[in-house]
């Protein structure tokens, strides 16, 4: 049995007739190139004005809030003169005395000697935790601060409650604090004994500061221009 | 763009009109040899933009009814397709139409399949226009034209057979129902040179396709005679209604009026008043049918120049709207410009005149909301703020009545709606602050555990029980506190052990040790 029983060479297979649009491509060549620029000049111009327009309605915004915001600082300069001569030398003082801004553990520590020299109380210990920030119970309006709180431990020995009481007094004289718990005991002390302390006390006092609170993150606003 | 060239082809001529804005002009006509064929091709060789339709009115169309089973898709097109490859092997030019269905048996379709069966009258016409690469639209029959004229003429007899004078001769189209069943074309003179008289034509159409089973016998066709209205009362003698037959007469201007034939004076109108085929072209012009015979390859220049007006439409319709985009833009762009330069100009103002009331006052050190904010907080420390003097000054008081009591320890603390962790505890781990403890925003409970002791008489535990009662009311008569035993001197409840002493022995004085808790609420 022959492979070719015709005896005839085997035609070569013939070509893969290309699509009549391939071909004769040339006669709507115009039309697509046209297309291909029309399509290109509209979109970028479309695209360029939408992005000017953008950036001229951001800056219109901003221009907005920032008329509003003179405005109001305008409508309410009265009250703010108000609020300036209210509370302002008030403010300095508060500022001066420890208040607002970073702690001043030096000048805590100055009072609390100043105070047992003062008093002659006898001997006491403190111990004062690292800053932490004081959790608000309800919405308060503070400005830019935050309310920070040290924790301190205090143990002193008394002659007289009221030393304590004194103690305190002294205290709030330059710094601001808040007592959290305290245990007064009587000590058992022999009788005769001439100074010697009869009470004994172990409070926990929260020393406040308003601090700057963090900032949020700035959203950065991207612009064609500087 | 929506010009186009009408070619009206019959045996020995073809005539070039153009349908420009709606009006038919034109009407050269062409010999079908190579002169007539050149003459065309340099006549039409300036307007190679503007798409052709041929209109063929030739004898040598031929018209078979068929059944074919009822193939849907792709197999029913290739059915078809062979069907007519096989019906009409030696032309290219093939048409069918499926009319309807049997209604019985296995419900074959009935196909109409025509073709011009003669392609050498049509081949030179469109190779030609292929040379010069002209869009050709399609290729168009008379007869298959007249069901659209039909449609047009609202004509719904069951058994129609439409008359019609072309240049090529009379047309007789047979619908039935509306279908186009059968179309013969005689010549307009007879062997002799004598016109031909329609009615005896109209009678031996009707009795071929009586003889065929066309038309079953006893059924009335309805002639409908399209002729030039000068010419009626000729045909109206030879026309005579019988028993089987009626006839019925439309002028020509009225049927050319509802194809839309619009033409100007000239010799053109002068022919659309005799013959037919302006207001077929017409008809063919407006309503621009798929067309009618394949032309396959032929039609490729056609499908290009639509792709490139498509192109071109797209391109103007898509600038058009991408420059009024554009142009909103810019205009919103301007408006937002204006906006920001009247915004910023007001700020302005306003930002001098804030600076002219405040200039009297001293230099502002922070905002005023930090001031007021610092201050209030100032505030709520100094009066809000717990401290055990309250309540031990309370506990102090009640003392003053009742000498025979001695304080040994007073726990006070700070009683927080959650709770609070135990006084001294450090685990390591610092325990949340919470603003109630600095007094803020309010005053929080405090509570103080009182413990003492009574120093009774002897053995005297009723009495030191009385006097611890009267401290305890003593304390409960301040407002706002609550007093409770935590620790009575001597628990006389049935429940626990009791011991005690009596008589001589116990000579010595009872220190009777006893705790109160004192609450303070605000």
């Amino acid at each position: 049995m022959t492979p070719n029983p015709t005896g005839k060479q085997k035609s070569s297979a013939p070509g893969i007739a290309l699509p009549y649009w391939i071909n004769e491509f040339y006669l709507i060549r115009t039309a697509v190139l046209t297309l291909i620029a029309a399509l290109t000049v509209s979109l970028t111009g479309v695209l360029i004005s939408e992005l000017k327009q953008r950036e001229a309605e951001e800056n219109m915004l901003l221009a907005q809030r920032q008329r509003d915001e003179a405005y109001s600082r305008y409508a309410h300069v009265d009250n703010e003169k108000r609020d300036i001569r209210n509370f302002q030398q008030r403010y300095i003082e508060l500022l001066a005395r420890g208040l607002i801004g970073e702690e001043k553990r030096l000048e805590w520590v100055d009072a609390i000697r100043r105070a047992q020299e003062q008093r002659k109380l006898p001997p006491l210990s403190y111990e004062i935790a690292p800053q932490q920030s004081v959790r608000l119970e309800s919405s308060l309006d503070l400005g830019d601060y935050q309310l920070q709180g040290s924790r301190m431990r205090l143990h002193m020995d008394l002659l007289h409650e009221m030393d304590l009481f004194d103690f305190f007094d002294d205290l709030r004289q330059r710094s601001f604090f808040a007592v959290q718990d305290c245990s007064i005991k009587r000590l058992g002390v022999a009788a005769g004994v001439v100074g010697a302390a009869t009470l004994g006390a172990d409070c926990t006092l929260n020393w406040i500061t308003l601090a700057e609170a963090p900032k949020p993150p700035e959203v950065v606003r991207k612009k064609g221009k500087s | 763009m929506f010009n186009k060239h009408l070619l009206y082809l019959t045996s020995d001529q073809l005539c070039v009109y153009r349908w420009q804005g709606g009006r038919l002009t034109g009407g050269v006509a062409f010999g079908c040899d190579r002169a007539g064929i050149d003459d065309f091709m340099d006549h039409i060789d300036g307007h190679r933009a503007i798409p052709v339709y041929i209109l063929a009115d030739l004898i040598e169309e031929d018209f078979q009814r068929v059944q074919v089973p009822h193939v849907g898709g792709r197999a029913g097109r290739q059915l078809m397709r062979r069907r007519l490859l096989q019906q009409y092997r030696e032309t290219p030019f093939r048409h069918h139409e499926v009319q309807g269905r049997d209604g019985a048996g296995r419900r074959d379709d009935q196909v109409l399949l025509s073709a011009l069966t003669n392609p050498s009258a049509v081949q030179p016409w469109v190779e030609a226009l292929e040379q010069l690469r002209i869009p050709l639209a399609g290729l168009y029959s008379t007869t298959l034209m007249s069901e659209e004229l039909v449609r047009k003429l609202g004509l719904r007899d069951p058994h129609l057979l439409l008359v019609t004078q072309q240049s090529a001769g009379w047309r007789q189209s047979y619908f039935q129902h509306g279908m186009l069943k059968f179309s013969r074309l005689t010549p307009a003179i007879d062997r002799d040179g004598a016109p031909v008289d329609i009615g005896v034509e109209t009678a031996k159409t009707q009795q071929f396709l009586t003889s065929v089973r066309v038309l079953e016998r006893g059924s009335v066709l309805h002639a409908v005679v399209v002729a030039p209205a000068e010419s009626s009362a000729a045909l109206d003698a030879q026309c005579e209604d019988g028993p089987e037959t009626t006839f019925r007469f439309l002028s020509l201007e009225s049927v050319a009026g509802q194809a839309g034939l619009a033409t100007e004076d000239g010799e053109l109108a002068a022919l659309a008043a005799r013959m037919a085929e302006p207001m077929l072209l017409a008809l063919l012009a407006r309503t621009a049918p798929p067309s009618h015979y394949s032309l396959g390859a032929l039609r490729r220049y056609y499908q290009l120049w639509r792709a490139r007006v498509n192109l071109y439409a797209i391109s103007a319709a898509m600038t058009i709207c991408c420059a009024l985009w554009t142009g909103v833009n810019l205009w919103r762009h301007h408006q937002a410009d204006a906006d920001e330069a009247r915004l910023k100009a007001e700020a302005n103002r306003y930002a001098q005149r804030y600076s002219a009331v405040m200039a009297a006052m001293p230099p502002r050190v922070t905002s005023t909301a930090n001031m007021r904010a610092a201050v209030n907080v100032e505030r709520m420390l100094a009066t809000q703020a717990p401290s055990p003097l309250n309540m031990v000054a309370i506990v102090s008081e009640a003392l003053e009545a009742a000498p025979q009591i001695h304080l040994l320890q007073l726990d006070w603390k700070v009683n927080l709606p959650g709770g609070q962790p135990p006084p001294g505890q450090d685990d390591g781990k610092a325990a949340p602050i919470s603003s109630l403890m600095a007094g803020i925003p309010g005053r929080a409970p405090q509570s103080l555990l009182v413990e003492a002791e009574v120093m009774a008489e002897e053995d005297d535990y009723r009495g030191a029980v009385d006097s611890m009662n009267q401290f305890a009311h003593a304390l409960a008569r301040h407002p706002n506190l609550t007093v409770e035993i935590d620790k009575p001197p001597l628990d006389t409840r049935s429940s626990v052990k009791l011991s005690g002493k009596a008589g001589a022995q116990a000579a010595t004085p009872t220190r009777a040790k006893f705790s109160l808790n004192l609450v303070w609420k605000p």
